[in-house]
């Protein structure tokens, strides 16, 4: 029973960076319609950075510029790479052909300024609290209220700002938005920073539990937003974080009954299965059209 | 020198093999998936364990290797008959993610990590490939026939629908074809063809391992697809030729020895973006 609790307790725990990445994923997906790979090492970049400069600087001023960096990488790859190819008339295979470019260029980069091996954060937060047999480090109960705060946030602007209707307008009918004479460009830009800018955020509760950092883990990362985002129903922002955060709970919670080296093939093929099952995800109404 | 050439072109004419099957899928289907990796995996593995555990000669190894890729890419297939391409790009990554864990994890078949060793090489009707010269002239001359094969099917009826399908899947509906079958049938010539560069694959370097059939190498042979050109068969060979042979020059730079894989890869990367900008059709353009 221990066990399970302590299991339960560590998938809350990745449940709640999942739903970060489901909801950072979602946010870029919805708004540019770009399968935005390179997403993976705006992820690793952000978080060796903070590794990097937590010991220097502090963690706190680390994590700011571990947000100034995801935030002007996401940025970058919009304007600098998915905007112009876009305005091209580039189809939607090309601009993700770019993304995967952009990440291989990221990546190795990546690898030649901070060296291609793992990286762990060396910064004391204070010892983990044990209640009744279960360990819950700083981290493990830091991580919910951040993600509830950031989802919170996230939910807010988009529901109750003039702001966010206009978010849903884009992410309903961009064409039907311009049309209106409503500058779409500086909306897709908004969200496009802040999806990228709790990269990082959600980087560091991993990083707090001792979890490595290397150049080349941005890709799973994806995925598992890709995966958080289809499996909670597209276009569906709180749908993106519940997705992300029962995969983090279910993979915790299914230790009990297989090995860890399995665990991601498990929650892979578990995945694989709801979306035969159920292709327009769990909170899902109605499937968009195919963009490519 | 020359054993280095022909290694390489000996490459090339496997990733010409892969990059055209793929090109089936993406250029003429209009279906994206990033699993082609896999599917060469499962050939590459498929025949390696086939002469390994039983014992058996290479041709029916090769043919164990067909079966299996088929299998497995007409699985991959199931996500793009019901939901849209968002989907199938999604499906194909997971079953590509799944498929490398299988083979770190089950390692009492497949080595794990370390992979296999000392695979038999290629032996038909008693005469085995062993010199560099040999694989050069069997592999050219199976990537020709592939060819040779590959554009008489995009030219017949069945071809027409594949670019259908690609443009518009209600327009083959609506005439009674029945796209379904079509998607899957093209899955499986996909797999085989795939899966044979594989067998080929694992007989040439008579090592394999999980980190050759990785995402990395979906992802490459997705850009010399679209660097060569979809839609096109000269193209994926031309992109072939291309991605393997350019990073190779590299090389010959005096670039310090531990960044030169990276240096190798950022090259890479930098072709990929230049074409999107500068020639998103491809070197061969799809008439």
């Amino acid at each position: 029973m221990n066990l399970f609790l302590q299991l339960a307790v560590n998938g809350i725990y990745a449940g709640s960076i999942f739903a970060l990445f489901g909801l950072s994923f979602a946010l870029i997906f919805a708004t540019t319609k770009v399968w935005h790979f390179a997403q993976g090492a705006v992820y690793s970049g952000s978080a060796l950075i903070v590794v990097a400069l937590a010991t220097t600087i502090g963690l706190l001023p680390a994590i700011l510029a571990g947000v100034v960096f995801a935030t002007l990488g996401g940025l970058g790859c919009q304007a600098g790479i998915y905007g112009p190819l876009r305005r091209r008339g580039a189809s939607m295979l090309v601009i993700v052909m770019a993304s995967l470019g952009v990440t291989i260029v990221g990546e190795n980069l990546l690898s030649i300024l901070f060296g291609p091996s793992q990286k762990t954060l060396l910064v004391d937060v204070g010892g983990p609290i044990i209640a009744g047999g279960i360990v819950i480090s700083r981290a493990q109960l830091l991580a919910p209220i951040i993600a509830v705060a950031v989802v919170g946030l996230a939910l807010f602007v988009l529901y109750r700002t003039d702001f966010g209707r206009k978010v849903q307008a884009l992410i309903g009918d961009e064409e039907l938005m311009q049309l209106q004479g409503i500058a779409t460009g500086p909306i897709r830009m908004a969200c496009v920073a802040f999806g990228s800018a709790i990269l990082p955020i959600a980087a560091v509760m991993l990083l707090l539990s001792g979890t490595g950092v290397s150049p080349y883990i941005g890709l799973p990362v994806v995925l598992i937003g890709a995966m958080s985002l289809f499996l909670g129903g597209i276009n569906s922002m709180l749908g993106a974080a519940i997705g992300g955060f029962l995969i983090g709970f279910v993979e915790n919670v299914a230790l009990y009954f297989i090995p860890s080296s399995w665990q991601a093939a498990f929650t892979y093929s578990l995945f694989l299965a709801i979306i035969l099952v159920r292709p327009t995800g769990l909170l899902g109404r109605r499937l968009i059209q195919s963009s490519m | 020198m020359a054993t280095y050439i022909i290694g390489i072109l000996v490459t090339v004419s496997l990733f010409a093999i892969l990059a055209m099957s793929l090109d089936l899928l993406l250029g003429y289907t209009g279906l994206f998936t990033i699993s082609h990796a896999a599917i060469f995996g499962i050939g590459a593995y498929g025949a390696a364990l086939t002469m390994q555990a039983f014992g058996w000669g290479f041709l029916p190894a090769v043919g164990v290797a067909l079966g299996a890729s088929a299998l497995v890419s007409a699985a991959i297939s199931l996500p793009s008959l019901r939901v849209s391409g968002d989907y199938l790009v999604l499906a194909s990554f997971a079953i590509q993610e799944v498929f490398y864990s299988l083979l770190v994890n089950l390692d009492g078949i497949t080595g794990g990590s370390a992979g296999l060793h000392r695979i038999p090489q290629p032996s038909i009707l008693g005469f085995t490939l062993t010199r560099p010269l040999d694989f050069l002239i069997a592999y050219t001359l199976i990537a020709v026939l592939i060819f040779i094969a590959l554009s008489v099917l995009v030219r017949s009826p069945f071809g027409l629908l594949l670019k259908a399908i690609r443009e518009d899947e209600i327009v083959p509906q609506t005439l009674g074809k029945d796209v379904v079958a079509a998607k899957v049938k093209i899955f499986v010539i996909a797999g085989c063809v795939a899966g044979l560069a594989g067998a080929l694959y694992g007989s040439y370097y008579t090592f394999i391992d999980p980190l050759t059939f990785d995402v990395h190498a979906s992802v490459l042979i997705l850009s010399m697809v679209l660097i060569g050109g979809m839609g096109t068969l000269w193209g994926p060979v031309a992109g072939a030729a291309l991605l393997i042979i350019l990073p190779e020059l590299l090389r010959f730079f005096p670039f310090p020895s531990e960044v030169l894989g990276n240096l190798r890869q950022i090259f890479y990367g930098l072709i990929i973006i230049g074409f999107c900008f500068l020639r998103p059709t491809g070197l061969v353009r799809a008439r």
